[in-house]
């Protein structure tokens, strides 16, 4: 991939990927700012660009200093007593599949100076996109509201990061969430084993949605669900009596927020419990990551997952 | 229920204070956008209805607070509406003021039909076990039941008396101690300030008045005509008026068959009028003021009664005594004949008579000298309508003589000391010239 002209006269000293979101939206483009996040982020994580982030094993190593304690095969040294680190394919023909959600309830931010959730899905997706493309894993792309908008199916190329990040660059928000629909497109999309990553806010039929999940698991997929959200989401903000809208439902909700913040803050804490629960109960990754979070910390969190 | 000041229920419209900011607090919220709407309503769900029934909870109490203040500024008053025999037996007084005051028209009705409006209302409430009396303005407590004392009530009517209540509260509550059982006193009455004194009874005291602002009255407080009879000169009469302030009052002045006579009083301020009545015989003074709310005081007649000339017999002798009552008679002063008397002028003093006769006769009369020769004997007859005794008069006393009216005697003849009977208004007493 030949790296624009524009990213040395713009590329921050800091590293991006630890900057905030809107900073970091504001240095350019989504292609350029993912290129610097991904920068930063593969250079503050990885010593050896070997290891990579692939999922196929490849062999057993006998243990040498400074190897991380991660990758010590414990089962086998109880087994053996013998301490051998494991390794992995650098090219593995990893199928990834990132699922987005473009429902109009992701066009949304709580504050002025944050990205909304989609356009912070956008480059979280991009970025992730791109450090798969770098290890070669065919990444492929889905875009969903009421139906599936879009399909870019996985490939392996250098290239074809541009056409995900033109994809997502170009991202507009449809009307209501329908993700039951666009996860089974997905079977259709990864025939092998693969990764899923679902990048949505949530707001939707949880059983549907968990059912759909737990097909994909089924499949032997590997799932991943980032649950994008805004602090203002996560916390309602105090003041006079409001009358709250749902963008995609039109329904209304009338009340004033500082009789309702405390059972606001307990319905959000029960409902990401439940996510997170259902998650782990179906064998899915599951994170929160909220829109003021720094692109390399989001991540962290999703590739700690892995 | 009733209200002292009803007008403090206008405040009523404050009522409407908390349902207005309950509708204003309900008026269109500023809308917006939020996901997370689903959320809110899982939030909600289920503290919304509790909310609602708090917040309505809330606006009944304010609401009620502030109908409570205005109906305590109201002075309202609840009035537990018995049932007929739902109560144990009592005795009840009903006292109805049908006093002169009770005469007054107020809102074009006569306060008497509502003081007796009020007390139906009062003996209705009655059961057949319960001990009742009515006591009117005339003192006399009736006993009977209700059906009578409703009869009774009835044909109550205004009387030109005047009703002492602390007087017959009292009376009442003597009747009630005496009946053994617990009672009521029930005073139906306009509560006029002159007819209130303090009083300390047992029984319960209820008082009744109407709600209505009592009408601004001029009332003829006194007319007197003084000592009677008068004389042939005529007298003086006194007036009184009263009013609630100091306004002169025309008033109009009739004595007998004279003509009216206008008059111009001030309240409060005693007035001395002259009637001019020769006729001897009774006459009719009546002193009238033009027509008010409370009629019945506004008129007041007194009679007075002019005596006849005083007759006189005297011997012949003396021509200045001669003179003297000729001079008398020819004013009308006294009339010659009617009683006779004989005398003798054998004695020599002078003495001085002053006629002393009830202070009314007539004091040119009484202050007329009368020379009286020495020996003479003088005898006026005595007026048939005197009612008064004469006293004696200090003149004739310091000269050592004695003064009265005597009974005329038959014949002429003089007549005996041993005679003269002493008794109030029928006869005089001794006396002897």
């Amino acid at each position: 991939m030949t790296r624009p002209a524009t990213t040395q006269s713009v590329r921050p000293k800091a590293r991006p990927d630890l900057l905030s979101p809107s900073d970091v939206a504001r240095l350019g483009g989504l292609e350029v700012t993912t290129q610097g996040i991904v920068d930063g982020f593969l250079a503050g994580l990885h010593r050896s660009p070997r290891r990579g982030f692939s999922v196929e094993f490849a062999e057993h190593r006998q243990y040498q200093p400074g190897d991380e304690p991660r990758y010590v095969d414990w089962k086998l040294l109880a087994r053996t007593n013998r301490l051998y680190v494991k390794q992995f394919e650098e090219e593995t023909n990893l199928r990834a599949m990132l699922v987005v959600d473009a429902s109009a309830s992701m066009a949304w931010r709580g504050a002025e100076e944050r990205l909304t959730k989609l356009e912070y899905a956008a480059r979280l997706m991009a970025a992730l996109g791109m450090v798969l493309l770098r290890q070669r894993d065919a990444t492929g792309l889905i875009t969903f509201d009421a139906t599936v908008r879009q399909v870019t199916p996985p490939r392996a190329r250098r290239g074809h990061w541009h056409t995900l990040a033109g994809v997502l660059g170009t991202l507009q928000a449809g009307t209501t969430t329908a993700a039951e629909v666009a996860l089974r497109q997905v079977v259709g999309a990864l025939r092998r084993r693969g990764m899923v990553i679902f990048c949505s806010d949530l707001l939707m039929d949880p059983e549907l949605t968990i059912k759909a999940l737990k097909f994909l698991r089924h499949r032997g997929h590997d799932v991943l669900v980032l649950h994008i959200a805004d602090p203002a989401e996560l916390e309602l903000a105090r003041g006079e009596e409001t009358r709250f809208r749902d963008p995609e439902t039109g329904r209304t909700v009338t009340l004033a927020p500082s009789d309702w913040a405390t059972a606001y803050r307990e319905t959000v804490d029960r409902v990401v419990r439940e996510w997170g629960g259902s998650c782990r109960a179906a064998g899915i990754h599951y994170a929160l990551i909220t829109t003021d979070m720094p692109f390399g910390t989001a991540l962290g969190h999703t590739l700690d997952a892995r | 229920m009733t209200f002292l000041f009803p007008w403090a229920l206008i405040g009523l419209a404050a009522a409407a204070i908390p349902i207005l900011l309950h509708l204003v607090e309900r008026r269109q919220p500023p809308e917006r956008s939020f996901p997370a709407v689903r959320y809110l309503e899982d939030a909600t769900r289920d503290q919304r209805r509790r909310l609602k029934c708090r917040h309505l909870l809330l606006l009944a109490l304010r609401t009620l607070l502030v109908v409570l203040v205005v109906l305590a500024a109201a002075g309202a008053r609840l009035h537990r509406a018995v049932p007929l025999g739902a109560h144990t037996p009592i005795a009840v007084v009903l006292i109805v003021d049908n006093s002169a005051s009770s005469g007054a028209v107020m809102d074009g009705e006569p306060t008497i039909e509502a003081l007796r409006t009020t007390a139906r209302a009062v003996l209705e409430r009655a059961t057949p076990s319960d001990r009742l009396w009515l006591l009117l303005a005339d003192g006399v407590a009736r006993p009977g039941t209700a059906t009578e004392l409703l009869a009774r009530l009835d044909a109550v009517e205004v009387i030109p008396d005047r009703l002492e209540l602390g007087q017959a509260v009292r009376q009442a509550d003597a009747l009630i101690r005496n009946a053994g059982r617990r009672g009521e006193v029930v005073v139906v009455s306009d509560v006029q300030r002159s007819a209130v004194s303090p009083v300390e009874v047992e029984a319960d005291v209820i008082v009744l008045r109407p709600a209505a602002t009592p009408p601004r009255n001029r009332a003829i407080a006194e007319l007197m005509a003084g000592d009677q009879p008068w004389s042939g000169q005529g007298g003086r009469i006194a007036v009184q008026v009263v009013a609630d302030d100091t306004t002169a009052v025309a008033a109009r002045l009739t004595a007998g068959a004279s003509p009216p006579r206008d008059l111009l009083l001030t309240p409060g301020v005693p007035s001395t009028q002259r009637i001019s009545l020769s006729a001897p015989g009774w006459h009719l003074i009546e002193v009238s003021l033009p027509a008010d709310e409370l009629r019945l005081d506004d008129t007041r007649q007194v009679a007075v009664q002019v005596a006849p000339p005083t007759g006189v017999n005297w011997s012949v002798g003396d021509r200045f005594l001669d003179a003297a009552l000729r001079v008398l008679i020819g004013e009308r002063r006294l009339l010659e004949g009617g009683e006779s008397v004989s005398g003798d002028s054998a004695r020599a003093r002078r003495w001085w008579c002053r006629r002393r006769t009830p202070r009314s006769w007539g004091r040119s009369t009484a202050r007329s000298p009368l020379v009286v020769p020495h020996g003479n004997t003088v005898t006026w007859s005595r007026p048939r309508h005197a009612v008064t005794a004469p006293r004696s008069s200090p003149s004739a006393s310091r000269w050592s003589v004695r003064f009265g009216w005597c009974r005329p005697e038959e014949g002429g003849t003089r007549t005996p000391s041993s005679r003269w009977v002493a008794s109030r208004g029928s006869s005089g007493r001794v006396t002897s010239c």
